[in-house]
Protein backbone atom coordinates (compact mmCIF):
# COMPACT_ATOMS: atom_id res chain seq x y z
CA UNK A 1 0.00 0.00 0.00
CA UNK A 2 1.23 3.58 -0.92
CA UNK A 3 1.55 6.44 1.09
CA UNK A 4 -1.36 7.69 -0.53
CA UNK A 5 -3.14 4.72 0.07
CA UNK A 6 -2.78 4.86 3.35
CA UNK A 7 -4.20 8.28 3.90
CA UNK A 8 -6.94 7.97 1.84
CA UNK A 9 -7.83 5.09 4.29
CA UNK A 10 -7.00 7.18 7.38
CA UNK A 11 -9.05 9.82 6.01
CA UNK A 12 -11.88 7.48 5.94
CA UNK A 13 -11.23 6.48 9.33
CA UNK A 14 -9.35 3.45 9.15
CA UNK A 15 -7.62 2.75 12.56
CA UNK A 16 -5.27 -0.51 10.94
CA UNK A 17 -3.85 2.35 7.93
CA UNK A 18 -3.01 4.27 10.85
CA UNK A 19 -1.04 1.82 12.68
CA UNK A 20 0.64 0.57 9.18
CA UNK A 21 1.58 3.87 8.69
CA UNK A 22 3.37 3.83 12.51
CA UNK A 23 4.76 0.62 11.61
CA UNK A 24 6.36 2.17 8.64
CA UNK A 25 7.47 5.40 9.64
CA UNK A 26 7.35 5.31 13.49
CA UNK A 27 10.68 4.23 14.45
CA UNK A 28 12.64 6.63 11.89
CA UNK A 29 10.41 9.33 13.42
CA UNK A 30 11.13 8.45 17.08
CA UNK A 31 14.78 8.20 16.74
CA UNK A 32 14.62 11.97 14.97
CA UNK A 33 13.27 13.04 17.89
CA UNK A 34 15.60 11.17 19.90
CA UNK A 35 18.28 12.50 18.01
CA UNK A 36 16.97 15.85 18.94
CA UNK A 37 15.56 15.76 22.28
CA UNK A 38 17.72 13.13 23.81
CA UNK A 39 14.57 12.42 26.36
CA UNK A 40 12.96 9.21 25.78
CA UNK A 41 9.84 10.47 27.18
CA UNK A 42 10.09 14.10 25.56
CA UNK A 43 10.88 12.19 21.70
CA UNK A 44 7.86 9.76 22.39
CA UNK A 45 5.85 13.24 23.04
CA UNK A 46 7.00 14.53 19.81
CA UNK A 47 5.93 11.68 17.94
CA UNK A 48 2.37 11.32 19.51
CA UNK A 49 1.96 14.99 18.35
CA UNK A 50 3.06 13.93 14.79
CA UNK A 51 1.27 11.08 14.52
CA UNK A 52 -1.76 12.44 16.03
CA UNK A 53 -1.92 15.59 13.93
CA UNK A 54 -1.75 12.87 10.77
CA UNK A 55 -4.82 10.78 11.94
CA UNK A 56 -6.74 14.25 12.65
CA UNK A 57 -5.98 16.00 9.65
CA UNK A 58 -5.12 13.66 7.33
CA UNK A 59 -6.49 15.74 4.12
CA UNK A 60 -4.03 18.04 5.04
CA UNK A 61 -1.02 15.88 3.60
CA UNK A 62 -2.52 14.38 0.87
CA UNK A 63 -1.69 17.01 -1.29
CA UNK A 64 1.89 16.12 -0.62
CA UNK A 65 1.72 12.87 -2.68
CA UNK A 66 4.67 10.60 -2.09
CA UNK A 67 6.67 13.13 0.43
CA UNK A 68 5.20 11.52 3.27
CA UNK A 69 8.51 10.31 4.76
CA UNK A 70 10.80 13.26 4.51
CA UNK A 71 7.64 15.74 5.81
CA UNK A 72 7.62 13.40 8.60
CA UNK A 73 11.20 13.79 9.73
CA UNK A 74 11.19 17.26 9.14
CA UNK A 75 7.87 17.85 10.90
CA UNK A 76 9.23 16.02 13.80
CA UNK A 77 12.41 17.60 13.94
CA UNK A 78 10.44 20.65 13.83
CA UNK A 79 7.89 19.33 16.41
CA UNK A 80 11.17 18.08 18.55
CA UNK A 81 12.89 21.66 18.92
CA UNK A 82 9.91 23.17 19.46
CA UNK A 83 9.75 21.29 22.36
CA UNK A 84 13.29 22.38 23.43
CA UNK A 85 12.87 26.35 22.72
CA UNK A 86 9.12 26.35 23.94
CA UNK A 87 8.22 27.90 20.85
CA UNK A 88 6.07 27.53 17.57
CA UNK A 89 8.30 29.44 15.25
CA UNK A 90 8.25 26.68 13.00
CA UNK A 91 4.98 25.80 11.80
CA UNK A 92 4.92 28.12 9.17
CA UNK A 93 7.73 25.90 7.64
CA UNK A 94 5.63 22.78 8.52
CA UNK A 95 3.09 24.08 6.40
CA UNK A 96 5.09 25.12 3.41
CA UNK A 97 6.74 21.85 2.81
CA UNK A 98 5.64 21.09 -0.48
CA UNK A 99 5.25 18.37 -3.21
CA UNK A 100 8.30 16.73 -5.35
CA UNK A 101 8.55 14.53 -8.35
CA UNK A 102 9.70 11.41 -7.01
CA UNK A 103 8.37 9.27 -4.98
CA UNK A 104 9.57 9.67 -1.25
CA UNK A 105 7.51 7.69 0.32
CA UNK A 106 9.14 4.98 0.41
CA UNK A 107 12.59 6.13 -0.54
CA UNK A 108 13.61 7.76 2.71
CA UNK A 109 13.71 4.26 4.54
CA UNK A 110 15.24 2.74 1.60
CA UNK A 111 18.45 0.76 2.58
CA UNK A 112 20.27 0.93 -0.72
CA UNK A 113 19.65 4.59 -0.80
CA UNK A 114 20.20 5.35 3.11
CA UNK A 115 23.38 3.48 1.83
CA UNK A 116 24.36 5.74 -1.07
CA UNK A 117 23.36 8.64 1.63
CA UNK A 118 25.64 7.34 4.15
CA UNK A 119 28.42 6.92 1.76
CA UNK A 120 28.04 10.72 0.18
CA UNK A 121 27.62 11.43 4.29
CA UNK A 122 31.22 9.62 5.05
CA UNK A 123 32.60 11.91 2.34
CA UNK A 124 31.77 15.02 4.20
CA UNK A 125 34.90 16.75 6.14
CA UNK A 126 34.08 16.62 10.03
CA UNK A 127 33.34 20.32 10.03
CA UNK A 128 30.42 19.75 7.76
CA UNK A 129 28.92 16.98 9.83
CA UNK A 130 29.59 18.51 12.71
CA UNK A 131 27.71 22.06 11.27
CA UNK A 132 25.03 19.84 9.93
CA UNK A 133 24.57 17.95 13.14
CA UNK A 134 24.10 20.98 15.02
CA UNK A 135 21.94 22.69 12.73
CA UNK A 136 19.58 19.65 12.00
CA UNK A 137 19.50 17.75 15.28
CA UNK A 138 20.06 21.13 17.39
CA UNK A 139 18.58 23.29 15.39
CA UNK A 140 21.81 25.90 16.46
CA UNK A 141 21.86 29.15 14.09
CA UNK A 142 25.02 29.84 12.22
CA UNK A 143 26.48 32.41 14.49
CA UNK A 144 26.00 29.48 17.35
CA UNK A 145 27.65 26.91 15.53
CA UNK A 146 30.48 29.29 14.34
CA UNK A 147 30.69 30.30 18.36
CA UNK A 148 31.59 26.81 19.01
CA UNK A 149 33.37 25.94 16.43
CA UNK A 150 35.63 29.39 16.38
CA UNK A 151 34.47 30.14 12.43
CA UNK A 152 33.11 32.84 10.94
CA UNK A 153 29.08 32.40 10.34
CA UNK A 154 29.73 33.20 6.79
CA UNK A 155 32.16 29.62 6.60
CA UNK A 156 29.45 27.59 8.53
CA UNK A 157 26.96 29.00 5.95
CA UNK A 158 29.06 27.82 3.07
CA UNK A 159 29.89 24.55 5.31
CA UNK A 160 25.89 23.72 5.27
CA UNK A 161 25.20 24.67 1.83
CA UNK A 162 28.04 22.40 0.46
CA UNK A 163 27.35 19.20 3.03
CA UNK A 164 23.49 19.54 1.88
CA UNK A 165 24.78 19.60 -1.79
CA UNK A 166 26.82 16.36 -1.43
CA UNK A 167 23.84 14.73 -0.15
CA UNK A 168 21.61 16.06 -2.74
CA UNK A 169 24.18 14.74 -5.25
CA UNK A 170 23.95 11.31 -4.12
CA UNK A 171 20.40 11.09 -4.40
CA UNK A 172 19.88 12.68 -7.04
CA UNK A 173 22.53 10.13 -8.91
CA UNK B 1 22.98 32.52 -16.74
CA UNK B 2 23.71 31.45 -13.03
CA UNK B 3 24.57 35.24 -11.91
CA UNK B 4 20.89 36.28 -14.00
CA UNK B 5 19.56 33.15 -11.74
CA UNK B 6 20.79 34.35 -8.47
CA UNK B 7 19.10 38.13 -8.85
CA UNK B 8 15.65 35.94 -9.24
CA UNK B 9 15.60 33.50 -7.40
CA UNK B 10 16.60 31.97 -3.65
CA UNK B 11 20.37 31.44 -3.24
CA UNK B 12 21.01 27.89 -2.25
CA UNK B 13 23.04 28.64 0.61
CA UNK B 14 19.23 30.71 2.10
CA UNK B 15 17.93 28.04 1.27
CA UNK B 16 19.34 25.42 3.05
CA UNK B 17 19.61 28.04 6.18
CA UNK B 18 15.66 28.08 5.22
CA UNK B 19 14.74 24.75 5.54
CA UNK B 20 16.70 24.10 8.28
CA UNK B 21 14.77 26.61 10.16
CA UNK B 22 17.67 28.60 11.48
CA UNK B 23 17.65 31.72 8.78
CA UNK B 24 17.81 35.52 10.16
CA UNK B 25 14.29 36.61 11.29
CA UNK B 26 14.90 39.64 8.78
CA UNK B 27 14.46 38.23 5.39
CA UNK B 28 12.04 34.88 6.52
CA UNK B 29 8.94 37.14 5.44
CA UNK B 30 10.44 37.90 1.99
CA UNK B 31 11.84 34.04 1.62
CA UNK B 32 8.39 32.51 2.76
CA UNK B 33 6.42 35.32 0.14
CA UNK B 34 9.04 34.13 -3.16
CA UNK B 35 8.59 30.65 -2.42
CA UNK B 36 5.06 30.96 -2.11
CA UNK B 37 5.27 32.23 -5.58
CA UNK B 38 8.26 30.64 -7.28
CA UNK B 39 7.67 26.89 -8.27
CA UNK B 40 11.08 26.65 -9.24
CA UNK B 41 11.88 27.97 -5.69
CA UNK B 42 9.64 25.42 -4.05
CA UNK B 43 11.17 22.78 -6.08
CA UNK B 44 14.67 23.70 -4.61
CA UNK B 45 13.23 23.60 -1.02
CA UNK B 46 11.46 20.18 -1.49
CA UNK B 47 15.07 18.90 -2.58
CA UNK B 48 16.63 20.37 0.11
CA UNK B 49 14.20 19.32 2.45
CA UNK B 50 14.46 15.62 0.54
CA UNK B 51 18.46 15.71 1.36
CA UNK B 52 18.16 16.74 4.44
CA UNK B 53 15.70 14.15 5.92
CA UNK B 54 17.86 11.28 3.92
CA UNK B 55 20.94 12.35 5.52
CA UNK B 56 18.80 12.13 9.06
CA UNK B 57 17.82 9.12 8.54
CA UNK B 58 21.16 7.50 7.59
CA UNK B 59 22.60 9.07 11.00
CA UNK B 60 20.13 7.83 12.75
CA UNK B 61 20.55 3.70 14.79
CA UNK B 62 18.15 2.30 16.82
CA UNK B 63 14.54 0.81 17.52
CA UNK B 64 11.66 1.81 19.57
CA UNK B 65 11.21 1.33 22.90
CA UNK B 66 9.35 -1.12 24.12
CA UNK B 67 5.89 -0.36 24.52
CA UNK B 68 5.71 2.98 22.77
CA UNK B 69 4.21 1.07 19.30
CA UNK B 70 1.13 0.18 22.03
CA UNK B 71 1.31 2.99 23.44
CA UNK B 72 0.68 5.03 20.35
CA UNK B 73 -2.05 3.12 18.69
CA UNK B 74 -3.60 2.56 21.67
CA UNK B 75 -3.81 6.86 21.36
CA UNK B 76 -5.27 6.57 17.87
CA UNK B 77 -7.80 4.54 19.14
CA UNK B 78 -8.92 6.79 22.19
CA UNK B 79 -8.70 9.72 19.41
CA UNK B 80 -11.21 8.14 17.54
CA UNK B 81 -13.49 6.97 20.17
CA UNK B 82 -13.04 11.24 21.78
CA UNK B 83 -16.70 11.53 20.82
CA UNK B 84 -18.36 8.96 23.28
CA UNK B 85 -15.90 9.86 25.80
CA UNK B 86 -16.88 13.61 25.62
CA UNK B 87 -20.69 12.42 26.29
CA UNK B 88 -19.14 10.49 28.98
CA UNK B 89 -17.92 13.93 30.21
CA UNK B 90 -20.84 15.55 30.14
CA UNK B 91 -22.57 13.26 32.12
CA UNK B 92 -20.01 13.63 34.76
CA UNK B 93 -20.95 16.97 35.30
CA UNK B 94 -24.44 16.77 35.52
CA UNK B 95 -23.75 14.10 38.51
CA UNK B 96 -21.61 16.85 40.11
CA UNK B 97 -24.35 19.27 40.14
CA UNK B 98 -27.26 16.48 41.11
CA UNK B 99 -24.90 15.92 43.91
CA UNK B 100 -24.69 20.10 45.02
CA UNK B 101 -28.67 20.35 44.97
CA UNK B 102 -28.34 16.89 47.41
CA UNK B 103 -25.97 19.20 49.69
CA UNK B 104 -28.36 21.93 49.88
CA UNK B 105 -31.18 19.34 51.35
CA UNK B 106 -28.40 18.42 54.32
CA UNK B 107 -28.26 21.70 55.46
CA UNK B 108 -31.86 21.25 57.63
CA UNK B 109 -29.91 17.88 59.61
CA UNK B 110 -29.02 17.61 63.05
CA UNK B 111 -25.42 18.32 64.40
CA UNK B 112 -23.38 15.23 63.19
CA UNK B 113 -24.71 15.23 59.44
CA UNK B 114 -24.09 19.10 59.78
CA UNK B 115 -20.13 18.54 60.51
CA UNK B 116 -20.42 15.93 57.87
CA UNK B 117 -22.29 18.78 55.48
CA UNK B 118 -18.92 21.01 56.87
CA UNK B 119 -16.80 18.62 55.36
CA UNK B 120 -18.70 18.31 52.10
CA UNK B 121 -18.21 21.76 51.72
CA UNK B 122 -14.33 22.03 51.87
CA UNK B 123 -14.31 19.03 49.64
CA UNK B 124 -16.42 20.65 47.01
CA UNK B 125 -15.08 24.07 47.43
CA UNK B 126 -11.71 21.65 46.45
CA UNK B 127 -13.26 20.01 43.32
CA UNK B 128 -15.16 23.17 42.44
CA UNK B 129 -11.65 24.99 42.64
CA UNK B 130 -10.35 22.03 40.44
CA UNK B 131 -13.13 22.69 37.95
CA UNK B 132 -12.52 26.11 37.60
CA UNK B 133 -8.95 25.95 37.00
CA UNK B 134 -9.24 23.04 34.79
CA UNK B 135 -12.11 25.28 32.67
CA UNK B 136 -9.69 28.25 32.92
CA UNK B 137 -7.27 25.25 31.59
CA UNK B 138 -9.16 24.02 28.80
CA UNK B 139 -10.36 27.88 27.99
CA UNK B 140 -6.69 28.28 27.47
CA UNK B 141 -6.70 25.40 24.95
CA UNK B 142 -9.47 26.31 23.54
CA UNK B 143 -7.65 29.99 22.35
CA UNK B 144 -4.40 28.36 21.62
CA UNK B 145 -6.52 25.64 19.20
CA UNK B 146 -8.07 28.74 17.34
CA UNK B 147 -5.22 30.38 16.84
CA UNK B 148 -3.41 27.03 15.28
CA UNK B 149 -6.94 26.62 13.34
CA UNK B 150 -6.87 29.83 11.95
CA UNK B 151 -3.18 29.38 10.86
CA UNK B 152 -4.03 26.18 9.49
CA UNK B 153 -6.71 27.78 7.43
CA UNK B 154 -4.42 30.74 5.98
CA UNK B 155 -1.90 28.52 5.10
CA UNK B 156 -4.43 26.17 3.32
CA UNK B 157 -6.12 29.13 1.87
CA UNK B 158 -2.78 30.17 0.55
CA UNK B 159 -1.89 26.51 -0.88
CA UNK B 160 -5.35 26.64 -2.35
CA UNK B 161 -4.61 30.10 -3.91
CA UNK B 162 -1.44 29.27 -5.65
CA UNK B 163 -2.86 25.77 -7.22
CA UNK B 164 -5.74 27.77 -8.16
CA UNK B 165 -6.73 28.97 -11.49
CA UNK B 166 -8.38 32.06 -12.94
CA UNK B 167 -6.11 34.13 -10.55
CA UNK B 168 -3.91 37.42 -12.45
CA UNK B 169 0.21 37.77 -12.40
CA UNK B 170 1.40 41.17 -12.84
CA UNK B 171 5.55 41.39 -13.26
CA UNK B 172 5.45 45.17 -12.03
CA UNK B 173 8.59 47.40 -12.97
CA UNK B 174 9.73 50.98 -12.04
CA UNK B 175 7.31 53.77 -13.72
CA UNK B 176 10.33 55.55 -14.84
CA UNK B 177 13.34 52.85 -15.66
CA UNK B 178 16.11 54.82 -13.53
CA UNK B 179 18.21 51.92 -13.42
CA UNK B 180 15.61 49.30 -13.77
CA UNK B 181 16.42 47.73 -10.27
CA UNK B 182 13.38 47.08 -8.19
CA UNK B 183 10.81 45.20 -9.62
CA UNK B 184 7.63 43.60 -7.80
CA UNK B 185 5.51 40.70 -8.32
CA UNK B 186 1.36 40.34 -7.36
CA UNK B 187 -0.36 37.41 -7.97
CA UNK B 188 -4.29 38.12 -7.28
CA UNK B 189 -7.61 36.25 -7.79
CA UNK B 190 -10.47 38.56 -8.25
CA UNK B 191 -13.11 35.91 -7.31
CA UNK B 192 -11.54 35.08 -3.82
CA UNK B 193 -10.05 38.55 -3.15
CA UNK B 194 -6.35 37.16 -2.68
CA UNK B 195 -3.34 38.65 -3.05
CA UNK B 196 0.23 37.75 -2.75
CA UNK B 197 2.53 40.84 -3.28
CA UNK B 198 6.83 40.29 -3.25
CA UNK B 199 9.15 43.24 -3.89
CA UNK B 200 12.60 43.40 -4.55
CA UNK B 201 15.24 45.90 -4.72
CA UNK B 202 13.26 48.37 -3.55
CA UNK B 203 15.16 51.35 -1.88
CA UNK B 204 14.63 52.29 1.80
CA UNK B 205 12.00 55.23 1.95
CA UNK B 206 12.86 58.22 3.17
CA UNK B 207 12.41 58.79 6.62
CA UNK B 208 8.25 59.35 7.60
CA UNK B 209 7.48 57.61 4.09
CA UNK B 210 6.58 54.22 3.34
CA UNK B 211 5.26 52.51 0.13
CA UNK B 212 1.79 51.54 -0.45
CA UNK B 213 0.49 48.79 -2.88
CA UNK B 214 -2.75 49.34 -5.28
CA UNK B 215 -5.37 47.75 -7.10
CA UNK B 216 -6.86 50.41 -9.87
CA UNK B 217 -9.70 48.94 -10.47
CA UNK B 218 -11.08 48.62 -14.24
CA UNK B 219 -14.39 51.53 -15.50
CA UNK B 220 -12.54 54.32 -13.67
CA UNK B 221 -13.13 53.39 -10.03
CA UNK B 222 -10.85 54.78 -7.11
CA UNK B 223 -7.30 53.13 -6.49
CA UNK B 224 -8.16 50.26 -3.57
CA UNK B 225 -5.89 50.36 -1.17
CA UNK B 226 -3.69 46.62 -0.57
CA UNK B 227 -1.77 47.52 2.21
CA UNK B 228 1.67 48.85 3.23
CA UNK B 229 4.66 47.39 1.87
CA UNK B 230 7.73 48.40 4.05
CA UNK B 231 10.77 46.93 2.54
CA UNK B 232 13.97 45.42 4.48
CA UNK B 233 17.05 46.53 4.66
CA UNK B 234 18.14 44.22 1.88
CA UNK B 235 15.02 45.93 -0.54
CA UNK B 236 12.33 42.79 -0.27
CA UNK B 237 9.23 43.56 0.74
CA UNK B 238 5.91 41.22 0.76
CA UNK B 239 2.53 41.36 1.73
CA UNK B 240 0.77 38.07 1.89
CA UNK B 241 -2.95 37.26 1.74
CA UNK B 242 -4.21 40.69 2.54
CA UNK B 243 -7.88 41.60 3.88
CA UNK B 244 -9.13 43.46 0.32
CA UNK B 245 -13.10 43.56 -1.37
CA UNK B 246 -13.94 40.47 -3.34
CA UNK B 247 -14.81 41.03 -7.20
CA UNK B 248 -12.18 43.32 -7.82
CA UNK B 249 -11.45 43.30 -11.88
CA UNK B 250 -7.76 45.28 -11.64
CA UNK B 251 -6.76 47.77 -14.56
CA UNK B 252 -3.31 47.72 -13.02
CA UNK B 253 -1.27 47.88 -9.76
CA UNK B 254 0.91 50.27 -8.24
CA UNK B 255 3.36 50.85 -5.44
CA UNK B 256 3.30 54.37 -4.41
CA UNK B 257 6.06 56.40 -1.94
CA UNK B 258 3.04 57.59 1.27
CA UNK B 259 3.00 58.99 4.60
CA UNK B 260 4.10 56.08 6.80
CA UNK B 261 0.65 56.49 8.46
CA UNK B 262 -0.75 55.54 4.96
CA UNK B 263 -2.93 56.84 2.89
CA UNK B 264 -6.97 56.46 1.74
CA UNK B 265 -5.60 57.44 -1.90
CA UNK B 266 -2.68 57.33 -3.76
CA UNK B 267 -0.92 60.65 -3.42
CA UNK B 268 2.59 60.26 -3.36
CA UNK B 269 5.22 58.85 -6.49
CA UNK B 270 4.84 55.60 -8.34
CA UNK B 271 7.44 53.46 -7.82
CA UNK B 272 6.38 50.14 -9.66
CA UNK B 273 3.56 49.79 -11.74
CA UNK B 274 2.21 46.93 -13.69
CA UNK B 275 -0.99 45.88 -15.87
Amino acid sequence: MTDTQLLEAITAGDQTAMTTLFDRYGTLAYLTALAVLEDPGQAEDAVHQIFLTIWRQPAGFSSRNGSLASWLVIAVRNRALDIRRRTTRQELLENLLVAEPRNMGRTVEDDFLIERIAASSNALSQTQKDSLTLAFFKGLNTADIAGRSQTSPESVKASLCSAVSTIRKALEA
Amino acid sequence: MSEIRQELHIVEEDLVLYALGIHSDARLHGITAHIALCTLCRAQLAAVDRALAGWSASQLTGELPEGLRDRAIARFRAEAAAPAQQVRAARQKGILLGRIANFRESLTEPLPFQIAAGALIILLAIVGWDDFRHIFEIRQVIHQSQRFQTEALRMESLEAFLHGTGGVSVTMHPRMTEGGEPTGQVLFSPDSGQLLFRGENLPLPVAGKTYMLWITPLGGKPPVSVGICMPDSKGNAAIILPKIPLSIQPLSFTVTEEDAAGAAAPTGPVVLIGQ
